[in-house]
């Protein structure tokens, strides 16, 4: 057994691991430590191997694998430490418990950013009745097969879930020669990007079929059919208005949820809604020594908020290593009309700097005045020409307003016209 | 050609069962199965309870036999390193039509010589289960149901069978039996004919199929289907006891049981259906089934399912317990009217079946060195630290988390594809280690499981299965 | 003509509405900013995507190297771009930016590694 101490121990070397790492050394930390159990770094973004990530920190349509080697140059360049084929099992009072395959390895740390991204939701989540056969595949596993191992599939599919990696793949095996029969999305909007649509169904004249589900699933061994259905207002199949399709491959791009385990572990709070932990704008969880950032916080829709707010994350980990974290009166910053989550959770009244308040809406809408107040007193608004669930919306405080806060504050919006 | 002295058809708690009972002897036995792995159907998805004979028929052989298997399971689990928690059962009682019921269960258990199941006023009661209902108005406690890995009693019975010399034939479907004389001559298999002087129908759902190619089929089997949630480790409410519905005739009803894995297991329905391929879930069953769960257990949380999944129990017409050894065909054994109670009967049900037939001729010779013992793959999560670094030391593939929602190991998998009557697809990874069996339920570690079976076993990843004769995971 | 653009430079995805009948004649309306323009332009005479795709290379933990065009290509070039990258087959170190095939399928665009194996 081996022991080793660091000032910020980060658990996760994907884009937010990688961002908190290097901003965490940057801001002055001796010695910082990714631990990662894949054997390479980069996280999912590894097999995102399409364009469209990077275009507000960098300016140009990276590939998920370019991006990552931008932020892995940059770690490795500040003198940060990755400890890959290393899995953290468990976390206890200021150190982590890891497996890897020389032995068990206890990490001590001055602080720690969990960076573990997050999970897809599964079948089971949805309860979709039918069989159980093989050929039913999370959009994130079929992209990991198809990008990373090469592997085929399937040639009959159908896609569960208008989510930006399903659409992704609807274009993907599409490219592969698989003949994709539909997207299926529940609600009566999509759930992920607008662009994705455009480039990945459109451009192939996938069908979209909005207010759409699952109810049926066949296959004795492999998967022979699903039964798609269109849903009432209220989500209830229409069930006389059902169609069998014949498929040989389900794909669900259902949602995502934070992959909390290790937090669990060390008795972080979290929070019921984003599935993440409850944190205050320095992304301090209820446990001040440990932070939290991207999708393990909240599931971001781009990786450049990710890296942005885990470079937030790494910078205060490594302040509060130092003793160096301010800390004040906290307040709650709550979700309000029409808004589903706001994250932060809680405000430090602080006054050092802006905090910038991410949060989703909960329907679609256009010319959407979004506001935060505190005592039904306005602090800051905006209108954004149209919001969508898909896409994660933002508030600034400005330092001063941060400074004055002696109360909770609420985000809420106000659609022109509501598109759902 | 294979030759066997014994063959069993049926490889699931009944036909495990009996190949580990004759291991005992000098006979080369033979287990044949059209699945790709041990476990059945019935036996491998059922609610895993093994409990007492409170709520059986009166006097009937499956009340006597399952009886007498009763008191052997605990052994049975210690030598086989089989988990078990001996948790209890309560049944609420919700209504006054309940109430009405509970001295009759009460004296009915008593007759069966179950004396220790007792009603218990609600404020006891809901002292020992809080989650309950609190509008119950008392409950039925039974303190020796206890719950069982289904599945890993099987996978140890064979495991120990095979180290004892028991050969195993899966993927492997009977599609004919030959007589010559009024005697058993050979069994046609998809993978060969075997020879065998006797011949065990231990086929379950399937054992009608079985009998009539000896025409000694005078009932029939529909398959009793029965839906579950699985809900996972972390969901906030969960029982401490097996709560089950006040019995029918029929059925326990629905029940909720914490599992040996910390999971909970919720279900069943009791559904008689027509195609023994049916294992699909419905939306009114899984309704029915979280409907009635809610009514004695309200705050249980179905958000947090990690599968929901359907067994299938043999159900014979006419009913009960039969075993039958043909004068017909000599040397033929049928086993049917076994029902859900196999799993808790299967060590009394072997040793029956074994006497039934000495009686008619059969003649053993007892092994010398039999084994009687078997260890389970050790479990790296289990562990304390310094047994975790020891493991990694002994072998470093324990270092390499697979399956993250479970934390199981590439060592645990490979292992489990290694032993005797080894895992050859997904599915059987999953039941013998758990990799998969967690939140993503396979999402994660799918393709790596994929890689490591192709590894082991020498084949290609186009040729890894799900489970079953074709249930290819990649395109095939 | 007259179109609806949905605008995918950004994911504010702005409907941008084009009424032309050749080249010179374009009329846009509903975009924000000039690469909005500029995008909007491209899809009503000429659409381009950036082609991404994966070529077999053996490296540990994976058996496939991701490639991209380097420049947006002719849309209909995707297929015929998906159907011969299928034939491409690497070994050797790779660095991203490290080209794969000059002008691919003359598209204009070399075909490039976006991965260092």
């Amino acid at each position: 057994m081996k022991t080793i101490d660091c000032d910020v121990a980060v658990v996760g070397a994907g884009p937010a691991g990688l961002a908190a790492a290097e901003a965490a050394k940057s801001t002055g930390a001796g010695k910082v430590i990714i631990i990662e159990r894949d054997i390479r770094a980069g996280g999912i973004l590894q097999q995102g191997i399409h364009p469209g990530f990077g275009l507000q920190i960098f300016g140009e349509e990276l590939t998920g694998p370019e991006y990552a080697e931008r932020y892995m140059k940059q770690a490795d360049s500040a003198g940060v430490e990755l400890l890959l084929g290393t899995t953290a099992l468990e976390l206890r009072d200021r150190e982590l418990v890891c497996a890897g395959t020389e032995g068990l390895l206890h990490v001590r740390f001055g602080a720690l950013v969990l960076a573990m991204g997050c999970r897809e939701r599964t079948r089971a989540n949805l309860v979709i009745p039918g069989s159980r056969p093989s050929g039913i595949y999370t959009a994130g596993t079929a992209q990991k097969l198809i990008n990373i191992y090469g592997d085929k599939i399937g040639k009959e599919v159908v896609i569960l879930g208008s989510g930006d990696i399903g659409m992704i793949m609807a274009r993907r095996l599409t490219l592969e020669g698989a003949h994709v029969k539909a997207v299926v999305e529940l609600l009566p909007f999509l759930a992920g990007l607008t662009r994705n649509k455009v480039q990945c169904l459109d451009d192939f004249g996938i069908p979209l079929l909005l207010s759409h589900t699952v109810v049926d699933i066949e296959g004795v061994d492999r998967l022979t059919s699903v039964t798609v259905c269109p849903v009432d207002e209220k989500r209830r199949p229409v069930l006389d208005k059902q169609e069998k399709i014949p498929c040989d491959t389900l794909l669900l791009s259902v949602g995502l949820i934070p992959e909390n385990e290790l937090s669990r572990t060390g008795k972080i709070e979290l929070s019921p809604v984003t599935r993440g932990a409850v944190v205050n704008q320095y992304k301090q969880t209820s446990n001040p020594a440990v932070f939290a950032c991207g999708n393990v916080l909240h599931v971001n829709d781009l990786v450049d908020h990710v890296s942005r707010e885990s470079a937030e994350a790494g910078r205060n980990a490594a302040l509060y290593a130092a003793g160096k974290l301010p800390s004040a009166a906290a307040y709650a910053a709550v979700p309000g009309n029409g808004i589903r989550y706001v994250c932060p959770q809680k405000v430090v009244a602080d006054g050092n700097e802006e905090v910038t308040l991410y949060f989703r809406t909960m329907i679609p809408g256009r010319r959407t005045v979004i506001r935060c107040t505190a005592n039904g007193k306005e602090l800051v608004s905006r209108k954004c020409v149209r919001t969508s669930p898909g896409t994660m919306e933002k508030l600034v405080l400005s330092k001063e307003t941060v400074a004055s806060l002696n109360g909770p504050i609420e985000v809420s919006c106000e659609h022109g016209e509501v598109l759902a | 050609m294979h030759k066997a002295d014994i063959l069993i058809i049926g490889a699931g708690a009944v036909g495990t069962a009996l190949a580990r009972e004759f291991s005992k002897f000098k006979v080369k036995v033979i287990v044949c199965d059209k699945n790709d792995d041990v476990g059945g159907d019935a036996s491998k998805s059922c609610s895993g309870l093994t409990s007492t004979s409170a709520t059986m028929p009166v006097g009937t052989l499956e009340c006597k036999i399952r009886t007498i298997s009763h008191t052997m399971v605990d052994v049975l689990c210690r030598d086989l390193d089989i988990p078990i928690i001996h948790c209890g059962s309560i049944a609420p009682v919700l209504t006054d039509d309940q109430m009405e019921q509970v001295p009759k269960l009460i004296d009915r258990a008593w007759q069966n010589g179950v004396w220790d199941y007792e009603f218990m006023p609600r404020e006891e009661i809901l002292e020992m289960e809080p989650t309950l209902n609190p509008e119950i108005k008392g409950g039925i406690y039974s303190p020796r149901d206890s719950q069982i890995n289904q599945f890993l009693m099987v996978v140890a019975e064979a495991e120990n069978a095979a180290e004892n010399g028991v050969e195993f034939l899966l993927d492997c479907a009977v599609t004919g039996i030959d007589t010559k004389d009024g005697r058993i001559q050979r069994v046609i298999t998809t993978k060969g004919e075997i020879e065998a002087k006797w011949v065990i129908n231990a086929a379950g759902l399937y054992c009608d199929d079985i009998a009539k190619m000896v025409d000694e089929c005078d009932f029939s089997v529909h398959p009793r289907k029965g839906e579950f949630f699985v809900l996972g480790h972390d969901t906030p409410v969960k029982v401490k006891h097996i709560i089950s519905s006040v019995p029918t005739p029929k059925t326990r009803g629905v029940l909720v049981i914490p599992t040996t894995d910390d999971n909970l297991l919720v279900g069943p329905t009791a559904d008689d259906v027509e195609d023994k391929n049916d294992k699909k879930t419905t939306r009114e069953g899984l309704e029915e089934v979280r409907t009635k769960a809610l009514e004695m257990v309200p705050g249980l949380r179905f958000e947090d399912t990690i599968t929901q999944f359907v067994g299938a129990r043999p159900a014979r017409v006419p009913e009960g317990y039969n075993i039958l050894v043909s004068e017909k065909a000599k040397g033929y054994v049928g086993i049917s009217g076994i029902r859900s109670t196999g799993l808790t009967a299967s060590m009394a049900l072997a040793k029956y079946v074994i006497h039934e037939m000495k009686a008619a001729g059969l003649e053993l010779e007892r092994k010398v060195g039999w084994i009687r013992t078997r260890r389970g793959i050790v479990k790296f999560s289990d562990k304390s630290d310094a047994e975790k670094d020891a493991l990694i030391a002994s072998d470093p593939r324990y270092g390499k988390i697979v399956c993250r929602c479970e934390q199981i190991t590439e060592a645990e998998i490979v292992q489990a594809i290694h032993r005797p009557v080894g895992a050859r697809t997904l599915d059987a990874v999953k039941r013998r280690v758990r990799a998969g069996m967690g939140r993503c339920q396979s999402g994660f570690c799918g393709p790596q499981v994929i890689g490591i079976i192709a590894r082991e076993l020498g084949i290609s990843e186009y040729e890894v299965r799900k489970r079953g004769v074709a249930a290819y995971m990649l395109d095939h | 003509m007259k179109r609806t653009i949905i605008c995918t430079v950004c994911p504010q995805g702005c409907e941008i509405e084009a009424e032309f009948t050749n080249a010179s004649d374009i009329v846009l309306k509903g975009f924000s900013c000039p690469r909005g323009e500029r995008y909007a332009k491209d899809e009503c005479l000429a659409p381009k995507r950036v082609f991404t795709s994966s070529v077999r290379a053996e490296a540990p933990g994976r058996r496939m190297l991701p490639v991209r065009t380097k420049e947006p290509i002719a849309k209909e070039m995707l297929l015929p771009c998906a159907e011969a990258v299928r034939q491409i087959r690497l070994d050797g170190s790779v660095k991203a930016g490290d080209v794969i095939r000059k002008d691919f399928l003359g598209t204009g665009s070399d075909l490039i590694a976006s991965m260092t194996l």
